[in-house]
């Protein structure tokens, strides 16, 4: 599969749970039921409203979708350490979230 | 601690001629992520914006309008339209893909009042 | 009062640039304070290095720089619409590239907002 200099997927067909592992693996990431929760969140986000919000908007948008617990950014950053914004989107198949903010 | 200002975004131009209607919304977005009291308006053909069944794939744009749809987890205050631009145009509420204020040009003119800052795309 | 500029349109594509920047020196000589000149879309243009303008026109992006350096202004660049566009590093001088953020704070700062371009 392509990726893009910063490691993104170039076509989003290409994307199977598979790759998302193995993305996940590069990441220093062990995907678990909670980690596919905010991947398949990230994905339903993006094909709704063609974004990926920035790290305050994900937790919102999370909180009101999923509840309270799962919208702290201590949750978050517990699954996804390094940015739970970039890694989600990167293991999720989506472009790179922009650099802004 | 950030000051929260009130800003109206004014969208006047259609969505695919340049880049800046995509821009604008990233301004007002950001703005309103960081505590900003923002509200936007479509004006003019600022409207073509919000009109639904957008197929911009095939001329090589990004869609931007699906976008707008979020605009309550941004925190954005309000989205108007002005009546006589969707009127001239002959669109109908229904055809626009959020839920908007319609606005005459009268009350147009107490909202840009009310505003510490306008920013136009 | 504190004023922000945002410059939306690229050097010698209109007369934006040019006029903003003699808004910003009449505004500091009127004793007023300049918290950020932001450019935006193809106003990103203004801060590349190397240009060599016609030695008998006007050297837009100079004039940014003296600007910059005689105010000890912040010119900032929005990273996204630079990145969209090529304009990388290094830039002309005085100006850095930064996020939207820096926007978010100068609004919060400032008495009046200004655009210049179209």
């Amino acid at each position: 599969m392509e990726l893009t200099k910063d490691g993104f997927l170039v076509n989003r067909e290409e994307w199977t749970p598979e790759v998302a592992h193995v993305i996940a693996r590069e990441e220093g990431i062990m995907l678990t039921e909670q980690h596919w929760e905010i991947i398949h969140f990230v994905q339903e986000y993006y094909d709704e409203y063609g974004i990926t919000p920035i790290m305050r908007i994900l937790a919102k948008a999370i909180r009101n979708r999923l509840g309270e617990e799962k919208g702290k950014s201590k949750y978050l950053y517990r699954l996804f350490p390094d940015s739970p914004v970039r890694q989600s989107a990167r293991i999720a198949g989506l472009p790179k979230p922009p650099s802004c903010i | 601690m950030l000051v929260s200002k009130r800003c109206l975004f004014i969208n006047r131009h259609a969505p695919y001629g340049s880049s800046h209607p995509q821009e604008t919304l990233d301004m007002a977005y950001a703005l309103a992520a960081f505590e900003h009291r923002v509200s936007l308006l479509f004006m003019d053909d600022g409207v073509y914006q919000i009109l639904h069944n957008q197929a911009p794939a095939m001329i090589g744009m990004k869609e931007i309008s699906h976008a707008f749809r979020a605009w309550e987890d941004y925190g954005i205050e309000h989205l108007y339209v002005e009546k006589a631009s969707l009127e001239i145009r002959g669109i109908g509420v229904e055809e626009l893909l959020v839920n908007v204020c319609l606005v005459s040009s009268t009350e147009l003119h107490e909202i840009m009042e009310q505003q510490d800052f306008i920013f136009s795309d | 009062m504190k004023y922000t500029l945002i410059v939306k349109d690229a050097p010698y594509q209109s007369q934006a640039a040019d006029t903003a920047c003699r808004f910003a020196h009449a505004l500091i000589a009127e004793g007023h304070e300049l918290a950020q000149v932001f450019f935006y879309f193809e106003g990103v243009f203004n801060a590349v290095a190397n240009a060599e303008p016609p030695q008998d026109d006007r050297h837009v992006i100079n004039n940014w720089t003296k600007l910059a350096l005689e105010n000890e202004l912040e010119l900032v660049v929005c990273s996204t619409a630079a990145q969209r566009r090529g304009v990388a590093k290094p830039l002309a001088t005085g100006f850095r590239l930064d996020t939207l953020g820096r926007l978010v704070e100068a609004v919060s700062l400032s008495d009046r907002v200004i655009t210049f371009g179209s």
